[in-house]
């Protein structure tokens, strides 16, 4: 994220390093769990425009690697497969101070399973690849709400910072994701992952 | 291309005994083989470039989706969260950073006071000296002096 903002489905708070992004409840297909998601990036540059999010035409020679979805009647992802462990706790203990990395001890707060990843192709509408990180999994909306902060992690994604506020009606569900661009607070020192560009989120996400 | 290495074949084979040169007539059905087996290789290279190339085509996604794909994309299209403001930050941000930049932290230092990395030095490691080097560090003058006589 520089000083043009290519991603504009979401509201940046440039004070505090956040972003507010719009929250995709899609499904895993064969089962009834949740997929929670958001948007960031697409190879199609008119969806692009559409959605407001970032065009990366790179995207499209990813389609042999992407996970696979479909577009359901409200244009959420019907995920094929991948899931996320979110339960772990992320720790880290960063070297003495001078030489913090690499850490002394450090173990993800997030681990998805082999056929996880955040690119997903839409099989049934044009093979348009999203960059589609997910933030929690096989929760409802309301096990997710912090309006006031107080994020329990072991439900969502560790880079959610302090908020998710859903508002349920009587079409969609539609909810907002608070994010943060960079890494966690030098508590933690200087966290793997904590990258200050956009794809915070995603390369934020663990996979083993 | 069977019948071209047959021809070339024949060819060099009679060539060898008659003994006759690249010159006289004989020879040009070799060297009209040779040309038409190059061309023949260079085509055939050619035509497998152009089809990986084809393949590699293949595998993108160049084409513009249609207005009812698009139609279908358009679904996901959510309206653009205000931001929060009435939101307590973490304690933890508020008392580290005024960016989100500075949780970075700072930047390394110089590595030292010396000049830097040498990306020309004067003898690379795995270079033996000259032998004029050599007698310049056992300072044995006259014989230098001599050996630059020939060494200028």
């Amino acid at each position: 994220m520089g000083p043009v903002q290519l991603l504009k489905s979401g509201t940046v708070d440039a004070a505090h390093g956040t972003i507010t992004l719009p929250l995709y409840k899609g499904k895993l297909a064969g089962s009834n769990r949740n997929v929670w998601y958001i948007l960031t990036d697409v190879s199609d540059s008119n969806v692009a425009a559409e959605l407001g999010l970032n065009f990366s035409t790179k995207l499209q020679f990813s389609s042999l690697a992407a996970r696979t979805g479909n577009l359901d009647a409200e244009g959420n992802i019907v995920f094929n497969a991948g899931t996320v462990n979110f339960a772990p706790d992320r720790k880290i203990i960063p070297g003495p101070p001078g030489a913090e990395f690499p850490p002394k001890f450090a173990t993800p707060g997030a681990v998805g399973d082999t056929h996880y990843g955040p690119l997903v192709r839409i099989v049934n509408a044009g093979n348009v690849i999203y960059n589609a990180p997910m933030v929690a999994f096989g929760v409802d909306a309301s096990q997710i709400n912090f309006p006031n902060g107080n994020v329990d992690y072991s439900k969502v994604h560790d880079e959610v910072w302090r908020s998710i506020r859903a508002i349920e009606n009587d079409t969609a569900l539609r909810a907002f994701l608070e994010t943060a661009f960079g890494g966690s607070p030098k508590v933690h020192g200087r966290v793997p992952g904590g990258t200050r560009d956009r794809g915070a989120v995603h390369s934020a996400q663990w996979k083993n | 291309m069977q019948r071209v290495i047959c021809t070339l074949l024949w060819t060099v084979g009679r060539n060898a005994n008659e003994g006759t040169s690249w010159y006289s007539p004989a020879s040009r059905p070799s060297i009209a083989a040779l040309a038409i087996f190059f061309i023949g290789l260079l085509t055939y290279s050619a035509a497998a470039q152009t089809s990986s190339q084809s393949l590699t085509t293949q595998a993108r996604i160049t084409h513009a989706i249609s207005p009812q794909i698009l139609a279908m994309h358009a679904l996901a299209k959510r309206p653009v969260a205000a931001a929060p403001t009435s939101l307590e930050l973490a304690t933890a941000t508020t008392a580290t950073s005024a960016t989100f930049n500075s949780d970075q932290g700072p930047g390394p230092g110089p590595i030292g006071p010396g000049p830097g990395c040498n990306h020309f030095p004067r003898h690379l490691p795995w270079e033996q000296p000259s032998l004029s080097h050599i007698l310049a560090r056992v300072r044995l003058r006259p014989i230098r002096a001599w050996w630059g006589r020939f060494n200028c």
